[in-house]
């Protein structure tokens, strides 16, 4: 009896044993090293993946869009899976001694199922190769039964009889699309030859991560993620449009293909406009496709907008004249800036020759450089202007002093300056609207150099011009320290300091602001901009009457009238440097234009690069790309005529 | 009792919370699409509305060119009145 007792507790406490062991297990695993474990399984399918952001959108004054980025997606391969697949799969038909055509029929008519039954396999080498393969969607199996195969369309075939002696093979012909004829599959669908991307995965078999294409447009890459195949990724992106291409190229700029800025205000505000990406956690199955989404870890924050000051449609139309003119006279570049006279906004820049920011093959060479700000030139007889305008105000000439010109050439430092003509006995007035070297230089005499220099500083040609544009050139005027005679009066008209296109048209926010001048602006101003002083708002005045008389008839400039408005301008041709000297019959033609005279809205300056179709003076060249624009912008500004418009009759 | 009763609150409340985070999501998902559908729009009214096409569109089928010639058909006739009480 003891003895039976004694059995009975002994297999309980067996048991009772067995459940603490079990037990003290589970309370190990779930709580003691939940965590561990718990961090190990994430490991293996949570991933995190980065979304990306988009970069901020950049408008122009009206907000139309210049610059937008817009979802894309690269399609990438796991090189080494998906060639793995390949030679795997290739190895199974050479195994099996089937073609594929051979597999895929048979496939297709003996579907039992899911499955579909291939062929029992004696030979146990053959069977060990196929389990080493590991490839998805082929099984082999030891099972006794007899089935009744179909084929795809559900038409029913002769039964088959399988031993469970020998193993047989089975295939999932739906997976197996996984890795059949990926190269085909992905050539159709991405428009490269299927041997490209074949010696591609082949060459970098041993990568893991290769780009097939970028910039896919989402439609596509949906289908290529909707053929589910082994290895292939799609990886969501942006890419940047340019709704305006080359217009406003040069001033824009670009980004590469990973969206970082490269040139423009790209470049000069990347991390204004560049978007923080995000990261998410997603479940990834084995074969590293996304089955499941966790949560958003850290959400994408989209790059910062911008509102630039720029005028799309004055861009436009300072696009096409410059366009126009640079095959008219065969120039080599053109370039042109306008603007607010008002507020010193930017209303347009163009710089060609150009090049289409939405096309990549053109972003490089010399087509990339905004010649309005990176090249430097000497600006010659527009600043003729600035020159009275300080002479007035320091009261050492006289509205109508008579200054004597002739012989149209004076001796300084033994250097001579000449005019074109003998312009005899001229007024300031005079000098500006026959654009007289000898005449400035005779009035430049009369400041000290300190003062001329001031005046050049302080119209902002010794600086930069304050907008950050990548590669802007900073003009160079010699200290006032070394500046002798001939400085000083080569400086008056224009020779012996270099400016960029820029400085010059700031230069004019003075005259047209009653010598007043005010900092440039590319971006969009809420509030009026503060004035600094450059001269008496009389002088100034003064000035802008007498510039105007360089676009009436007997001017230098009668092309640059616009009908309806009064137009003040200055002219300027200037002989290119060389090394240690002058171009003979190179040169640049500029045009610095204000309009309307009465209340000056706009200021644009020209500049024409080697025009070589034998006219050369800027109030061939460049005066009439003024009018043109001008007479456009204009209308669009709704700018109020200031003069009678002469019957066009 | 209270114990019991707590313990289903907190239930109900995840079960809120889990509810509005997917909301939440829903609507940040739809944001999305409606600002990448915004920027489509955006770019095919930029491109619609380029200065340049509305030009070439302007002059080549609205026939609408600054020059004013009869071979282009583009005159306008104005007729005069004689006035009634003579001169």
């Amino acid at each position: 009896m003891a003895n039976k007792f004694r059995r009975d507790k002994v297999v309980f406490a067996l048991i009772v044993m067995g459940f603490m062991a079990v037990l003290s297990r589970a309370f190990y695993v779930q709580i003691v090293k939940s965590d561990f474990l718990q961090e190990e399984g994430n490991k293996r399918q949570v991933r995190t993946i980065d979304i990306p952001a988009p970069r901020g959108v950049i408008y122009d004054r009206h907000g139309d869009v210049l610059a937008l980025s817009t979802p894309m997606a690269s399609v990438w391969v796991d090189a080494k899976v998906m060639y793995g697949y390949q030679t795997a799969y290739r190895k199974f038909l050479k195994l099996l001694g089937m073609s594929e055509k051979e597999l895929l029929q048979t496939a297709h008519n003996r579907l039992h199922k899911r499955l579909s039954f291939i062929r029992q396999e004696a030979d146990s080498k053959v069977i060990d190769e196929i389990e080493q393969l590991e490839l998805p969607g082929i099984y082999l199996k030891k099972v006794k039964m007899t089935l009744t195969p179909h084929d795809i369309d559900g038409k029913a075939g002769a039964p088959i009889a399988i031993s469970a002696d020998i193993p047989s093979i089975w295939v999932d012909s739906q997976q197996m699309l996984g890795y059949q004829h990926v190269y085909e599959k992905l050539s159709k669908l991405l428009k490269i030859p299927a041997s490209n991307l074949k010696d591609k995965v082949e060459k970098f078999s041993s990568r893991r991560f290769l780009y097939l294409q970028r910039s896919v447009e989402p439609d596509l890459s949906r289908q290529v993620d909707e053929l589910n195949l082994y290895g292939v990724y799609i990886e969501d992106e942006y890419k940047r449009y340019y709704p305006s291409g080359e217009i406003t190229g040069h001033l824009v700029g670009f980004t590469n293909i990973d969206d970082h800025g490269q040139e423009g205000l790209e470049l000069a505000y990347e991390d204004w406009l560049k978007g923080k990406s995000g990261r998410k956690q997603v479940i990834k199955d084995r074969a590293g496709r996304v089955v499941d989404f966790v949560k958003d870890v850290v959400p994408a924050k989209a790059g910062s907008d911008m509102t630039l000051s720029i005028d799309k449609n004055i861009q436009f139309f300072a696009y096409r004249a410059l366009k126009s003119v640079m095959i008219e006279h065969q120039a080599k570049s053109a370039s042109a800036v306008i603007l607010d006279a008002k507020t010193g906004e930017v209303l347009a820049m163009v710089s060609l020759p150009g090049y289409n920011p939405n096309d990549r093959s053109q972003l490089s060479g010399d087509g990339i450089r905004n010649r309005v700000v990176t090249d430097l030139m000497e600006p010659g007889s527009t600043v003729k202007p600035f020159i009275i305008a300080k002479a007035l105000d320091l009261g050492v000439v006289g509205l109508d002093e008579k200054i004597n010109t002739s012989p149209g050439s004076i001796r300084v430092q033994g250097y001579r300056i000449t005019d074109t003509h003998n312009h005899g006995v001229l007024k300031p007035e005079g000098i500006i609207q026959k654009s007289s070297n000898v005449g400035a230089s005779k009035i430049a005499m009369r400041m000290t150099p300190e003062q001329e220099w001031q005046l050049w500083k302080d119209v902002g040609f010794t600086k930069d011009s304050g907008l950050y544009l990548p590669g802007e050139a900073t003009g160079y005027l010699k200290p006032v320290a070394q500046w002798q005679t001939i400085d000083q009066v080569s400086a008056s008209y224009g020779y012996g300091f270099n400016i960029n296109l820029l400085n010059l048209a700031h230069g004019y926010l003075m005259l047209a602001n009653h010598g007043e001048i005010m900092p440039l602006s590319l971006f969009k101003l809420n509030q009026p901009p503060q004035k600094t002083r450059v001269v008496g708002a009389e002088a100034a005045d003064e000035t802008l009457l007498m510039m105007e008389k360089v676009v009436a008839r007997g001017g230098t400039a009668p092309k640059a009238q616009v009908a309806g408005y009064r137009v003040a301008g200055k002219t300027g041709t200037v002989h290119k440097t060389k090394q240690g000297g002058y171009e003979q019959n190179e040169y640049h033609s500029l045009f610095a234009g204000i309009v309307p005279v009465s209340d000056p809205d706009m200021v644009m300056v020209v500049a024409v690069d080697e025009p070589s179709r034998g006219v050369y003076y800027g109030g061939s060249v460049a005066a009439p790309v003024f009018k043109e624009v001008m007479q456009q912008a204009l209308r669009l500004r709704n700018v109020p005529h200031d003069e009678m418009l002469e019957s066009s009759n | 009792m209270m114990v019991l009763m707590s313990l289903i609150a907190i239930i109900q409340v995840q079960h809120q919370i889990r509810h509005t985070e997917t909301q939440y999501y829903l609507a940040l998902q739809k944001n999305l699409q409606a600002k990448e559908e915004w920027g489509r729009l955006m770019l095919e009214k930029m491109h619609l509305s380029a200065p340049a096409r509305i030009e070439q569109i302007a002059q080549s089928k609205l026939n609408m060119v600054l020059e004013k010639s009869a071979e282009s058909h583009n005159l306008q006739t104005i007729y005069l009145q004689e006035q009634a009480d003579g001169q």
